[in-house]
C-alpha cells in the first residue's frame, strides 16, 4: 500500500500540527532504526504487517462487527473478494464497468450469560441480585462507491432476573439519571452503536459523520467484543460513556504508526446536562495515537501473539456550552468543561498492557464551584496456548475514580479479574468464540461500601 | 535523538498541557461570587440565620431560625436559579417542643435535611419542597420526636442515613436508631441504658462522616444522682463508647451551641453557652475555658481541622485546638476582614427567585449573620476548595408593625489562617 502522507498533511496540518511534528521526526527516525534492526526482526515485523493488511483486505480485520468505533478500514478494491457477505456483484448490481459497487460487509455477534451481585451492606432485597443476560450486534458495512461508505451497527440487550437495581442517588457522570452499582447495567432494549455515513477519499482519511462513540479514550476506540471485560472500564464510562452524535476527520499515517482524528459531537455522551437545565453546545474533540514499534489495533487481547508493540495516545474534549432553565427558557449560564485522557499501551507474543488517565474539570460563571474528576485504570492479559485451537487468557484490571475533588471527594475503586477461553485460536478469527468467566469488584472507599460480583457467558462473533 | 527520546520529548509535552489544565485555582480570600436574592426573612441584622448548605448538585439551602426560636423558614436555590420557600409547609407542620432550628444535618445528591424542634425534615433540590422524615412510627403511628439527630448524611450506593435518638410519647427512654433518610424507616433500633434513667436530657450532638461516628452528650438521672455522658456511636447505630463528663451540670438541654465537631483523628470540640469549651475523644472529656477570645461563638470544623471562632474587639479570630486537645494561639480571621472590604458601598445581586432573573443592586450591604463574616456558632460548608457560602443582608422595610430584611445567597473564598 502506497503511503501518501503529504496529502493527509495537508488535510490535518491545522488542526494536529501539535502531534505531527515531532511525528514526522520520529518517522524519520524509525526508518533509521529500522536500518539498524537485526533482519531477522525486520522479517517478522513485515511479515505480521503483511498479515494484518491481508486480513483487512479479506474483511477479518475490521468493519464487520456491530460494536465500538474502529480505525479507517482500507477500503475495497472494485471487484475483489474483500466482503464477506453480499460480495456478488451481480446480486450488488455491478456497475456497467464491471465495478462491484454498491456492496456490503456484514457481521455481528450474540452474547449470553449469567451474572450475579453481593452487596453486604445493602437492604435485604438488594444483597444478592442475579440474572441471566442476553446480548446481540448486527453490524452492516456498505460502500455506494469506492469513497463513499455506509455503517450501521445495532445492539439488542435484553435482560432477566429475580431482583431490582440498587436505587442509588449517585449521579458521578452528570449525566442526570441515577449511576449504577457493579453488575447491574443495560436493561433490556435496542441501542444504536453507530451509523456513520463516510467519505474516505484516500486510504489514510476518512471523513465520517452520524452517530459514533467519540474517540476519546482509548477503550473508546476498542469495539465492544474485543473488550477483555464485559464492558469498559468504570473509570472510561463515568468521563464518556455511549455513543454520540457528530463528525469526525479520521487519519491513519504512516501504517498505522500514527492515528489521529478531529471531531465536534452534540456531547450527549459527555454528562454535561443538569436537571432542569438545557444545553446548546458542540463538542470538540481530539484523539492522536503513535504506534511507535508499527501498527498496533485497537483491541485488548494479543490473541495472534504478535511482535513487540507499543503505544502511546492522548486524548482532548472541550465543550463549551451554554445551560438554559428549561421551565422559561431563560438563565443562559457559561460552562466550560474539558477532559484529557492519555494512554500507554504493550503488546508482545499474548502478552497485553494498557493504562490510561482520565481527568474532567467543568468551569462555569454562576456557580463559583469547579467540578474536577480524575480516574485511572490498568489492565492486563496474557494469551496462553494450550493447544492449537484452545487458549487460555487470564485477565485482570483495577482503577479509580475520584470525582467531585473540590468539595466532598467521593472514591472508588475497582478490582476485577478472570479468565477467557478461546477454543477457535487457531481460526482466522480466533475471538470468534469466546467464553468468559469473571470476577468484578467494587469498593467505595468515600462511603465505606463494597460490592462483588461474578459473571459468566458466551460470546460468538461472525 | 532516539525514538523513545522524541516520544518522551512528546509525552511531556502531552503532561504539560495536562497539568497546565488541571489548576483550578481557588477564589481569593474573601472574594465574592454571584449574589442571589434567596428571600425575606422577618427582623434586622444580625439575623436568625443559619450558614447555608449546598447540596452536591449544587443546591442552596438557607435556614432562618435558631434553636430558641421557635420561627423557621426555610429557602431552596436550585443550581441554574430560582428558589422555593417551605416556610408555608413547616408553619402547618407542628414541629416542635420548646426548640427552633438546631441546624443542617447533611447534605447527598440533591437533597438536604435539616433538624428543627423534634421534627427531621427533608429539602429536595430538585422540586424545592420540603417534606418530614418519619413523622410518625410506622408501627404504633405514634408522634416521633427527634430528640438527637447525629449531624451528617451517610449516602451510599445502597441507603442514605443518619443516626438518631427517637422518642414517642409514652416512650419513658428515646431509642437509638438508624434512619434511613430515603425510604422513611428506622432499623438496629437500641433502647436507652440504663433502664433506670429518667429525665435524659441532650446538651449536644456531633459527629465526624469520615469516620462513621456520631456523639451524643446527654444527662440523666438514676435515683438522685446525675449524669453526663458523651456517646459515641458507629453508622449501625452501636454505641461503642461511654466517657463521663463533669461541669455540664448548669447547661441547658441543647446548650452546646451549633454542633459538636470532630477531627480525623477523633478529637471533638464543642462551645456551650457559657463560653466554655468541651473537648473530648474515646477515652476522656474536659471543659475548659477559652483564651485570648473576648466572645467565643462556636467551633468550626475546615479541612479536618477544628478552630474555635469569636471576636476580640469587633474584629473575627481563630483560635486552632490542637490533635492533642490543646489550644493554639488565636489570631485574627483575614479572610472575614476582607471578605468585609470586598462587600464595599454597593453590590449587584441576580434576583433569582422567580424566573427569569433580573439584575439589581444593593446598597450598604452587610453580613445578614452576626457581627462578623464566617463568625458563626455552626461550622461553614465546604462549599469548593477554599471557598464556603455566606448570606448577606440587603434593604430592610417595616411591614406589618415589623422588619423585613433581604438576604443574598453568595459563595465567597475562605482561608482558616
Amino acid at each position: 500500500m502506497m503511503m501518501r502522507p503529504s496529502r493527509c498533511l495537508a488535510w490535518l496540518a491545522t488542526a494536529s500540527s501539535l502531534l505531527i511534528t515531532p511525528l514526522l521526526a520520529a518517522q524519520d527516525t524509525r526508518d533509521d532504526d529500522e536500518e539498524q534492526r537485526d533482519e531477522n526482526e525486520d522479517q517478522d515485523d513485515e511479515d505480521q504487517d503483511d498479515e494484518d493488511q491481508d486480513d483487512e483486505a479479506q474483511g477479518r480485520g475490521a468493519s464487520s462487527n456491530a460494536d465500538g468505533n474502529e480505525p479507517p478500514t482500507q477500503q475495497p478494491e472494485p471487484g475483489t473478494d474483500a466482503i464477506a457477505a453480499g460480495s456478488d456483484a451481480a446480486a450488488n448490481g455491478a456497475t456497467a464497468d464491471g465495478n462491484s459497487y454498491p456492496r456490503f460487509d456484514l457481521g455481528g455477534f450474540a452474547r449470553g450469560g449469567f451474572r450475579f451481585r453481593v452487596v453486604p451492606d445493602a437492604l435485604p432485597k438488594d444483597e444478592v441480585d442475579y440474572r441471566f443476560s442476553g446480548r446481540a450486534g448486527l453490524g452492516v458495512t456498505g460502500w455506494a462507491h469506492r469513497m463513499w461508505r455506509a455503517r450501521l451497527k445495532v445492539e439488542f440487550r435484553s435482560s432477566h432476573g429475580s431482583a431490582t437495581n440498587i436505587d442509588t442517588t449517585f449521579d458521578t457522570d452528570g449525566d442526570g439519571f441515577q449511576d449504577a452499582f457493579t453488575l447491574v447495567e443495560g436493561g433490556s432494549g435496542i441501542a444504536f452503536e453507530e451509523a456513520t455515513a463516510a467519505f474516505v477519499p484516500i486510504d489514510e482519511l476518512t471523513i465520517e459523520a452520524g452517530i459514533m462513540r467519540i474517540p476519546f479514550t482509548l477503550q473508546q476506540q476498542s469495539k465492544n467484543t474485543n473488550l477483555l471485560f464485559p464492558s469498559r472500564s468504570a473509570a472510561n464510562n463515568v468521563f464518556l460513556a455511549g455513543p454520540d452524535v457528530g463528525a469526525l476527520v479520521r487519519a491513519n499515517l504512516f501504517d498505522g504508526i500514527v492515528t489521529t482524528s478531529l471531531g465536534v459531537f452534540n456531547g450527549d455522551s459527555m454528562g454535561l446536562q443538569l436537571f432542569g437545565t438545557e444545553s446548546r453546545g458542540v463538542a470538540l474533540s481530539y484523539r492522536g495515537d503513535v504506534s511507535p514499534f508499527g501498527a498496533f489495533e485497537f483491541g485488548e487481547s494479543d490473541l495472534k501473539r504478535g511482535p513487540f508493540r507499543l503505544g502511546a495516545g492522548f486524548g482532548l474534549t472541550y465543550q463549551p456550552a451554554t445551560l438554559f432553565d428549561i421551565g422559561t427558557g431563560t438563565e443562559p449560564r457559561s460552562v466550560n468543561d474539558l477532559r484529557l485522557s492519555g494512554s500507554l499501551r504493550m503488546a508482545w507474543r499474548g502478552f497485553y498492557f494498557a493504562a490510561e488517565y482520565f481527568r474532567r474539570q467543568q468551569t462555569d460563571d454562576f456557580s463559583f464551584r469547579p467540578e474536577v474528576a480524575d480516574g485511572a485504570y490498568g489492565q492486563l492479559a496474557y494469551v496462553i496456548p494450550i493447544t492449537d485451537d484452545i487458549g487460555l487468557e487470564p485477565i485482570a484490571r483495577a482503577g479509580f475514580v475520584a470525582d467531585d475533588q473540590t468539595f466532598d471527594p467521593r472514591i472508588t475503586g475497582y478490582i476485577d479479574a478472570g479468565l477467557n477461553l478461546y477454543p477457535i485460536l487457531g481460526a482466522a478469527n480466533p475471538d470468534g468464540v469466546r467464553l468468559a468467566v469473571l470476577y468484578l469488584g467494587e469498593r467505595r472507599f468515600s462511603e465505606r461500601e463494597e460490592a462483588h460480583g461474578g459473571a459468566t457467558f458466551l460470546q460468538i462473533k461472525f | 535523538m532516539s525514538t523513545a527520546a522524541r516520544l518522551c520529548k512528546l509525552s511531556s509535552g502531552l503532561v504539560l498541557l495536562a497539568a497546565t489544565a488541571g489548576c483550578i485555582g481557588s477564589p481569593e480570600p474573601g472574594e465574592w461570587g454571584n449574589f442571589r436574592y434567596a428571600g425575606q426573612v422577618r427582623g434586622s441584622t444580625p439575623l436568625l440565620l443559619l450558614p447555608p448548605l449546598s447540596d452536591r448538585d449544587g443546591n442552596a439551602y438557607v435556614a432562618y431560625g435558631s434553636v430558641n426560636t421557635l420561627e423557621l423558614d426555610l429557602f431552596i436555590g436550585g443550581l441554574a436559579g430560582g428558589w422555593n420557600s417551605c416556610g408555608a409547609f413547616l408553619s402547618d407542620t407542628a414541629l416542635g417542643n420548646d426548640f427552633g432550628v438546631h441546624g443542617f444535618v447533611g447534605r447527598a445528591q440533591n437533597a438536604a435535611w435539616l433538624w428543627t424542634g423534634d421534627g427531621l425534615v427533608r429539602a429536595s433540590g430538585i422540586s424545592g419542597a420540603c417534606s418530614r422524615v418519619l413523622e410518625f412510627d410506622p408501627s404504633s403511628n405514634a408522634r416521633l420526636a427527634f430528640r438527637a439527630v447525629v449531624p451528617w448524611v451517610r449516602d451510599t450506593p445502597s441507603r442514605t442515613t443518619t443516626l438518631a435518638y427517637i422518642q414517642a410519647p409514652l416512650d419513658p427512654r428515646p431509642f437509638t436508631v438508624v434512619i434511613d433518610l430515603e425510604r422513611n424507616i428506622y432499623t438496629n433500633i437500641e433502647e436507652f441504658e440504663p433502664n433506670s434513667a429518667t429525665e435524659v436530657e441532650v446538651l449536644g450532638v456531633g459527629g465526624n462522616l469520615s469516620r462513621a461516628e456520631g456523639v451524643i452528650v446527654v444527662r440523666y438521672r438514676v435515683g438522685d444522682s446525675v449524669y453526663t455522658q458523651a456517646r459515641f456511636i458507629d453508622h449501625l447505630g452501636v454505641e461503642t463508647e461511654r466517657v463521663s463528663l463533669s461541669g455540664l451540670d448548669t447547661i441547658p438541654e441543647y446548650g452546646i451551641v451549633g454542633y459538636i465537631q470532630g477531627d480525623d483523628e477523633g478529637l471533638y470540640a464543642g462551645l456551650d453557652v457559657e463560653g466554655q469549651l468541651l473537648v473530648l475523644d474515646a477515652s476522656e472529656g474536659r471543659r475548659r475555658s477559652v483564651p485570648d477570645m473576648d466572645t467565643p461563638v462556636g467551633v468550626h470544623r475546615w479541612e479536618s481541622k477544628l478552630y474555635v471562632v469569636g471576636e476580640s474587639g469587633g474584629t473575627a479570630r481563630l483560635l486552632p485546638i490542637e490533635a492533642d486537645g490543646d489550644l493554639g494561639d488565636a489570631f485574627s480571621w483575614d479572610s472575614s476582614d476582607e471578605a468585609e472590604d470586598n462587600l464595599g458601598k454597593s453590590i449587584d445581586v441576580i434576583d433569582d427567585r422567580s424566573l427569569p432573573s433580573q439584575d439589581t443592586t444593593w446598597n450598604a450591604p452587610r453580613t445578614a449573620m452576626g457581627n462578623n463574616i464566617f463568625v458563626h456558632p455552626h461550622s461553614l460548608d465546604h462549599y469548593a476548595d477554599g471557598t464556603t457560602n455566606w448570606l448577606v443582608a440587603g434593604p430592610s422595610y417595616s411591614a406589618g408593625g415589623e422588619d423585613r430584611t433581604a438576604i443574598a445567597y453568595a459563595p465567597v473564598g475562605i482561608r482558616y489562617e
